[in-house]
């Protein structure tokens, strides 16, 4: 019997969740790039702005400072932290991934740290990270797309993806996209999958209706 | 003294030739694939880089053909004493072994008598340990481990990165592949499966040996679960899938010791083990790998009577020795020992990972005199060992190249016939002249290379 097909919860969520903190890092990444260069000389509140929309508050006194607190500030939306997380994951899952896959998790992760502990990570070098970040996606290899684990790892990437617009830029109208892919995803993993339908709902209906996808595909059953 | 045979010669006049920049491509290739071994320091999680040289133990052709045989001979004698100790024990009943040995160890399971296992393996995956003397040029056997050996992830995981980083080593130096050794887990998996999938069990993401679980799930193509992952109902194991069904587990490799496996049966504490586990297996409807119970092969005093056993149950002369070992618990052993406590190697039986190990030449007199009362009064603790000079191989030690003792594990997958895998751990200590490669003692990894006929 193929042991290939079956994944417990605690691994399903894993996986889940190691979609959802890459796509994190990779939007966030670039959101933090954006408002640096914003900050530099535009509007020295941009960076604060955005993260207020996360639920954090930042206080900086200049872009160098932004970039620094964005990254590594102790809060749950910094860089760094969302990194270890999505290690964290891909450590639990770490025996249904490519050494590709798992490496580049790992590696950016070490970069942060590495880059963390000389206090000499600038903009540059995280346009850097975030190309090995974007990689992550390309590198799910076409054997792991055809598996259980490339689904839900790209459920939690598009769960990700609908989140950050909602909390971000609060844009209902543009998830149609997003919503047929989660709809895809979930139909193949669940037998009585709900449909998402984000246009019928105001943008706090389709965040509680989010909060709910990963229990309709993932269940804790009482044996 | 340093091993300094012709393989070594070839593989230095090669290595001369290679881009030694390259040599920092291993760490990097560790760090990012986080081969990791996990501690705790000063209450700390701290997950370490298991230190590595790039200079492996390579051993040649006709030596991999005798240590093969002279070991798949000790396992096949090994697991014969098992079914019998866990059967009809005859060897006891015959005195071949001393009952003291065998009822008075902790690790005999007096519960798991009679109690069969599918096609009558207990000794699926062993590691044996084993040291080149330098005075006979013959390989000697340190140590059986039977139980949950590790180690074999790390000189698999490397040898990925020396074959991208230094191609040309191995196009010319017949070196023998060794990353068949998940397809020989498999298969073994497949021939004591009584009817399911195959997982690895591990304690979880904080346990020592995670890296290894993981990375020997994958290699199997069994599952890697934690005890939250499983269940039992009705003498049968079964894998919780994510979609609310469940899927029958007939095969776990398991990573945890025996007193861990199921909270029912053995120490109620464990938080990590699977609740009426032992019902499956007593019922024959799961494999366990290794064997419950197993312990009682590897402990130290049972050692000593393995050439024995090789006799009684094969009827074969053993075709590997032991390192030359006295039992204090036989009388003239123990005087002889005791005379002798200042040159000899003495072992605490209960211990392991290089704990409880004393050279009698680096103690005082009134560390020897306590050592010797310790034995007259518990003589089937220990056991005394000469000491054996061991070959030095060459190591890099900053930059250069310096002797060092190192021992080698070889693992020996037991399914359908017993394979002894053509590679292995070779362990090295760190400081010149220390005898102690283990891990938990400092020491580092080399790969090791089987070459080719």
């Amino acid at each position: 019997m193929a042991a290939s097909l079956y994944l417990s919860p605690r691994m399903a969520d894993a996986l889940l969740w190691l979609g959802r903190y890459q796509q994190r890092l990779e939007t966030l990444g670039k959101e933090t790039l954006v408002q640096f260069d914003i900050v530099i000389d535009r509007d020295l509140h941009a960076g604060r702005k955005l993260f207020e929309k996360l639920g954090v508050g930042l206080s900086y006194t200049c872009a160098t400072d932004f970039l620094k607190n964005a990254c590594y500030g102790e809060h749950d939306a910094s860089l760094y932290w969302i990194s270890a997380q999505a290690r964290e994951n891909a450590i639990t899952a770490r025996d249904l991934l490519s050494d590709r896959l798992f490496g580049s998790v790992n590696g950016v992760h070490a970069a942060l740290k590495h880059h963390q502990a000389d206090n000499n990570l600038d903009a540059y070098e995280l346009e850097q990270l975030l190309d090995e970040i974007e990689y992550f996606w390309g590198r799910l290899s076409t054997r792991l797309v055809k598996s259980r684990a490339a689904q839900f790892i790209l459920l939690g990437q598009r769960i990700e993806m609908i989140d950050l617009k909602l909390r971000l830029y609060g844009e209902v109208d543009t998830l149609l996209e997003d919503a047929k892919q989660l709809n895809l995803l979930g139909s193949q993993l669940s037998d009585d999958w709900q449909v998402f339908q984000p246009l019928n709902y105001s943008l706090a209906q389709n965040m509680q209706t989010l909060a709910g996808v990963s229990a309709q595909v993932i269940r804790y059953a009482n044996h | 003294m340093l091993e300094n045979n012709d393989s070594y010669k070839r593989f230095f006049a090669l290595f001369q030739q290679q881009n030694h920049t390259r040599l920092s491509g291993f760490d990097d290739f560790m760090q990012r694939q986080g081969v990791t071994f996990n501690l705790y320091k000063n209450n700390q999680f701290v997950e370490q880089t298991f230190p590595f040289d790039a200079i492996p133990r390579i051993i040649p052709a006709d030596e991999f053909a005798r240590l093969s045989k002279g070991l798949a001979q000790r396992v096949a004698a090994l697991n014969a004493f098992l079914n019998d100790i866990y059967g009809e024990q005859k060897i006891i009943k015959d005195g071949i072994i001393p009952p003291d040995f065998v009822f008075g160890s902790k690790a005999y399971l007096p519960s798991f008598h009679g109690c069969a296992v599918t096609k009558q393996i207990r000794t699926h995956i062993s590691g044996l340990d084993l040291v080149k003397d330098s005075a006979t040029n013959e390989w000697l056997i340190l140590e059986d481990n039977l139980r949950v050996p590790s180690g074999a992830s790390y000189p698999l995981s490397i040898r990925r990165a020396y074959r991208q980083l230094f191609p040309q080593l191995f196009e010319q130096m017949s070196i023998i592949p060794s990353d068949h050794y998940g397809d020989r887990l498999s298969a073994m998996y497949d021939h004591v499966n009584p009817g399911g999938i195959s997982v690895v069990l591990s304690p979880g993401r904080f346990n020592s040996a995670f890296y290894e679980h993981s990375y020997l799930a994958r290699i199997s193509g069994a599952r890697l679960v934690t005890n939250e992952d499983l269940f039992v109902e009705n003498k049968m194991l079964y894998l919780r899938s994510f979609n609310g069904k469940r899927v029958r587990v007939g095969v776990v490799y398991r990573r945890l010791d025996d007193d861990f496996l199921d909270p029912l049966s053995f120490r109620n504490d464990s938080m990590i083990g699977v609740p009426n586990l032992m019902s499956v297996y007593r019922a024959g409807n799961v494999a366990l790998l290794n064997a419950v119970g197993n312990g009682i092969a590897d402990d130290k005093g049972i050692y000593y009577f393995v050439p024995k056993m090789i006799g009684y149950y094969l009827g074969e002369a053993p075709l590997m020795s032991n390192a030359p070992t006295f039992l204090p618990w036989f009388e003239s052993d123990r005087r002889y020992v005791i005379e002798n406590l200042h040159r000899l190697v003495i072992k605490d039986v209960a211990e392991a990972g290089g704990y409880g190990v004393l050279f009698g030449d680096k103690l005082s007199q009134q560390q020897l005199s306590d050592l010797a009362a310790h034995i007259n009064a518990e003589p089937r603790r220990f056991i005394a060992q000469e000491r054996i000079e061991f070959y030095d191989i060459p190591t890099f030690i900053n930059g250069k190249v310096e002797p060092r003792k190192s021992d080698l594990r070889m693992y020996i997958v037991h399914g359908e016939d017993i394979n002894v895998w053509a590679g292995g751990l070779t362990r090295f200590a760190r400081e010149e002249g220390n005898y102690l490669v283990n891990s938990s003692q400092g020491g580092g990894f080399k790969d090791t290379w089987v070459l080719g006929a």
